[in-house]
């Protein structure tokens, strides 16, 4: 997928539309097996929700079989392609250095060569039983990035492979108690733009009380100053886009008061109490303008039935 | 007033419909498939619906997101930007009524709160061929296929 | 410049050979697996409006709300992320995901449920014992169990008058039949 985005960001849309179509029998896989493409609602505390389909291993192997032979064909006809070398190959460079001074991870990291991967360090689940390759390149640049996370596309098949035939029997969710509240538990696994950490601490009623993530990406976007230094703008949004950003991630608030130095932090009742005091009453007096503006809107609204809501149909 | 307003609209999205791509804070889930329906087995560009790279050329907007307090002030500058006749469709649970943020202080709960929106995409994330039939519904082409359900126990 | 141009000949092969693969979907409709967790649909007939589906949802979108003698259940499904975990935790298996996806609506009540129960009250102090549909399968369930009650007198009072009333008749009795 990322394959597919850098293209998009350099303009090469044929690579866009491919690699798109390659991903998209997973979502259908992944639709097939957990009941929905994005949201699996797999996890849960003591084990997962549901079972595999009886008939997984037979849904699975030809298509991850299908996505190593196209994306190995894809790689195969992009890796002679000089325009896109051009483009790739010498630009956004993060060095060793810069790559260790700011904390970048994932594949962001090993491809200035910082050999780091939480599943080989750490290991959790059941990554310290099957075997695998963690894809370093010494290249510095973005193509050096797209290689890794080719290399790892090829690699994560052969890690299902081997789960596939090591799949144990047994109940998909242990029995507990009570979960005891306010303990804290920390976790890190390697997703695929890095390192994700979050923490959780436990409420009553068996419900989390506080939960925090810290994402790859917020390192990661920390190196784009030093990266972009001295480069043409037309390179800056394939750089960018070569960390893999989610600025979705990393969409955070921390209040710094700038003479002392001091973090503030909020509470619940007093961000509450801010976001009543001016928020609504700035979205109040804003939608009814928005409204009053809105006449357009009538026609598109499909008629109503409901007569109860009729009378605000602006 | 209303009934020219009406044909004036008809006119205007009788044709091909170009949106913009707006995140107001959401996981990236439901832009990943907002942009999965551009890709080849979806594909909405036969049916005239192009994905643009900017507001001034959008005649809908496609809002991913429960709106969060510090995007509301681009959404609406987003809004003001776009040239009228304008669409706003919200894509998702979250810009419905706020999805699993709906309670907390950091979000406005919803588009609703925010824009007028036309139509909503409820899915977490919703399926490309949801986004599609919920365009294609904005601009009338098929019909409503929900209905509010409704219980009275009798005895 | 030869090697580009064998790249450039193998990436048109690379499109060539997958060919077109759009799918037919506005024309015909949708396959979609039976996995798949689409809109939820609650079968009235089964539910008995005990709240499990309340305390399971992430979301917090079910609510019970009590008021002259009906119980009111209602989905706000506007916020549902389709996870699935009301429909596992119903006991009475009333909760069905649907294969449905194509929910699109211009107003958010219109991808709402609700229903309403009537509620039993305590025949001594008039509080809030359940829902009747409650009672009656809880009473169904002990007249099927080996374990023989006399307990027919108890299913109309709430907790506290059960207890005083138990006080009262000391000479209450468990029998197990073998």
């Amino acid at each position: 997928m990322w394959v597919g985005l850098a293209c998009h960001f350099i303009g090469f849309d044929t690579l866009f539309m491919q690699s798109w179509r390659i991903r998209e029998p997973v979502m259908w896989l992944t639709e097939y097996l957990t009941g929905n493409r994005k949201t699996y609602g797999m996890n849960k505390v003591g084990g997962v929700a549901r079972d595999l389909p009886s008939d997984y291993e037979e849904r699975i192997l030809p298509v991850i079989g299908t996505i190593e032979t196209e994306t190995l064909g894809v790689v195969d006809a992009i890796l002679g392609d000089s325009s896109l070398q051009a483009r790739l190959a010498g630009t956004g460079i993060i060095t060793p250095e810069d790559a260790r001074a700011f904390c970048v991870l994932g594949p962001t990291a090993r491809g200035s060569g910082v050999d780091i991967d939480a599943r080989r360090d750490h290991p959790f689940a059941a990554y310290d039983e099957v075997e695998f390759e963690v894809c370093v390149e010494q290249g510095c640049d973005i193509w050096a990035r797209t290689l890794v996370r080719i290399r790892e596309t090829i690699e994560s098949i052969k890690i299902l492979r081997q789960l596939l035939d090591k799949m144990p029997d047994g109940p998909v969710m242990a029995e507990f108690d009570e979960i005891p509240p306010y303990r804290v538990g920390i976790s890190s696994v390697e997703a695929p733009r890095g390192e994700v950490h979050h923490y959780a601490m436990t409420g009553p009623d068996n419900r989390p009380y506080r939960w925090r993530v810290r994402a790859p990406s917020y390192n990661n976007l920390q190196v784009i100053p030093s990266m972009l230094r001295g480069q043409r703008i037309a390179d800056a949004p394939i750089s960018v886009g070569s960390l893999d950003p989610c600025f979705s991630c990393t969409e955070r608030m921390a209040v710094i008061d700038q003479d002392s130095g001091a973090v503030k932090v909020y509470k619940q009742e007093e961000l509450l109490e801010m976001f009543n005091r001016d928020v609504i009453a700035r979205e109040r007096s804003d939608r009814s303008n928005l409204l009053d503006q809105g006449d357009c809107f009538v026609g598109l609204r499909p008629p109503r039935n409901d007569s109860r809501r009729g009378g605000d149909d602006v | 007033m209303n009934d020219r307003m009406n044909k004036a609209l008809e006119w205007c999205f009788k044709k091909s419909i170009w949106v913009y791509h707006v995140n107001a804070g959401g996981c990236n889930g439901c832009d990943i498939e907002i942009l999965d329906a551009l890709t080849p087995y979806y594909d909405v560009e036969r049916f005239g619906i192009k994905l643009v790279h900017t507001p001034r050329h959008a005649d809908a907007l496609l809002v991913a997101g429960p709106v969060t307090r510090q995007v509301r002030e681009r959404v609406l500058r987003i809004y003001d930007a776009t040239p009228d006749p304008k669409l706003v469709i919200g894509v998702g649970s979250c810009a419905m009524g706020g999805g699993i943020w709906h309670n907390s202080y950091a979000t406005l709960g919803g588009l609703g709160n925010v824009l007028p929106v036309a139509i909503y995409i409820p899915g977490c994330p919703p399926r490309p061929e949801a986004i599609l039939y919920g365009v294609a519904q904005a601009l009338g082409i098929v019909p409503q296929q929900v209905k509010k359900q409704e219980y009275v126990e009798v005895i | 410049m030869f090697k580009h141009t064998i790249s450039e000949l193998k990436e048109a092969l690379v499109c060539l050979k997958a060919g077109q693969v759009t799918l037919p979907y506005p024309f015909e409709p949708s396959i979609v697996e039976d996995t798949f967790r689409g809109r939820p649909v609650l079968n009235t007939r089964k539910c008995m409006c005990c709240g499990a589906c309340a305390n399971a949802c992430p979301a917090r979108l079910i609510t019970l709300t009590d008021s002259d003698g009906i119980r009111a259940l209602h989905f706000e499904l506007g916020r549902c992320t389709y996870c699935g975990n009301c429909r596992d935790a119903c006991p009475q298996e009333a909760i069905e995901m649907s294969t449905q996806f194509e929910t699109a609506t211009a107003n958010p009540d219109d991808i709402v449920i609700h229903a309403e129960f009537y509620l039993q009250t305590c025949r001594e102090c008039g509080a809030v014992v359940g829902t009747q549909r409650e009672v009656d399968v809880v009473r169904e369930k002990l007249s099927n169990s080996p374990v023989r009650t006399n307990y027919a007198d108890y299913f109309d009072l709430c907790i506290t008058c059960r207890r005083k009333q138990a006080i009262h008749t000391p000479s209450l009795t468990l029998e197990v039949v073998p």
